[in-house]
């Protein structure tokens, strides 16, 4: 029976290695100011500067597609020409870099979510229909940020956190540790 | 996570007990400090409020859509019920106007006093300050949610006829 179980083990540190080609590598979170409220890595190396720089460097592209309420000057001036025409929350894939892609999610409020994943092998996998693919692989993030951002909702509805500074809650470590990893066993690619 | 509810009277003890505590405990001498204490708590919970309640929403593009998401989605949610009239200057000035705020329903200042009497002028002043007292409340919470949809704003509140009740929004530049 020992022995069994130590055999699984053994398995379940292995696959990882196995599945690392499209894995979640980090989440974070950025606020209305555009500063860092939440950031996670789920590989083993020592590489949060390396991320935090990838993430940061991200939210140029999310100020640039990310539709601002525009301010009140400009629209008494330019009555017509507020409005953008992109104002989902999610925003797709922001930027490749050689090893990582990089998806963003913007909210209502002004906070960002960042994804930093490794699928860049995913064009690879199946040729035949890159299209489908990427699509059911972009309605999985949205699902991902969807449930992300309510985990968020009930960490900072906590009376105990202080708006605009660093979540150090361990159950929302947690729970984002969970839809992480239920993203990469629902991730049938 | 849904479904986690509390009673309606929970709350109205809660914010009671809440002003009467800063308004008579904590501050007594100083209902200014009161009133900022209030509105900050207010104001937390705006922001709180406003990331919940604009989750399943595209990003508002001006300020006129997110004061109609205060009236209608915002103001259903927290009261049941939707704004009853919404003016404007078109320069930054909202009026929000409440024909039955929830939360005055069941206070009482005596409408037939008359002015004329000194010393009833002055308890009629205090009951209608105590009255001001519970809207700072509701106020930072309106100030909260347009803060976190990024529009900075001042709200006073107005409340002339009982239990009728306007808050006035003033957009900053």
């Amino acid at each position: 029976m020992l022995r069994k179980r130590r055999r699984s083990d053994q398995i379940r540190s292995l696959r990882p290695r196995s599945v690392a080609r499209k894995m979640i590598v980090c989440v974070s979170i950025v606020g209305h100011q555009n500063n860092p409220l939440f950031l996670h890595s789920f590989t083993e190396a020592d590489d949060a500067l390396k991320l935090h720089h990838v993430v940061h460097c991200s939210l140029d592209v999310i100020d640039e597609r990310g539709s601002h309420v525009v301010p009140f000057a400009y629209e008494i001036n330019n009555p017509k020409k507020t409005g953008s025409t992109l104002n989902e929350t999610f925003l797709g894939l922001l930027y490749p870099t050689e090893s990582y892609k990089v998806y963003g999610y913007l909210t209502n409020t002004k906070v960002k979510f960042i994804l930093v994943t490794t699928d860049v092998d995913v064009r690879d996998a199946d040729v035949r229909n890159v299209s489908a693919l990427s699509l059911r692989l972009l309605l999985q993030y949205a699902f991902f940020f969807r449930r992300f951002h309510s985990a968020y909702v009930d960490a900072v509805s906590n009376p105990f956190h202080v708006p605009g500074k660093k979540i150090n809650s361990r159950s929302f470590a947690e729970r984002v540790s969970t839809i992480v990893k239920s993203f990469g066993l629902g991730g049938a690619v | 996570m849904g479904g986690r509810e509390v009673a309606e009277s929970c709350v109205d003890n809660l914010i009671i007990e809440m002003v009467s505590a800063y308004c008579n405990r904590f501050y007594e001498s100083k209902p200014d400090l009161a009133a900022r204490r209030i509105e900050a708590i207010g104001y937390q919970v705006g922001l709180q409020l406003s990331e919940r309640y604009t989750m399943e929403r595209p990003r508002f593009t001006d300020h006129l859509e997110a004061i109609k998401f205060i009236c209608k989605d915002f103001w259903s949610e927290v009261f049941k019920k939707q704004i009853d009239n919404l003016k404007t200057n078109h320069r930054g000035t909202f009026v929000l106007q409440d024909n039955r705020f929830r939360w005055l329903t069941r206070m009482s200042v005596d409408p037939t006093q008359t002015n004329t009497d000194s010393s009833l002028e002055t308890t009629e002043n205090k009951e209608t300050q105590s009255a001001s007292m519970h809207l700072y409340f509701p106020c930072g919470i309106i100030r909260g949610a347009l803060t976190s949809l990024g529009i900075p704003c001042a709200v006073s509140a107005d409340m002339s006829n009982l239990p009728a009740c306007s808050f006035v929004v003033r957009i900053k530049v």
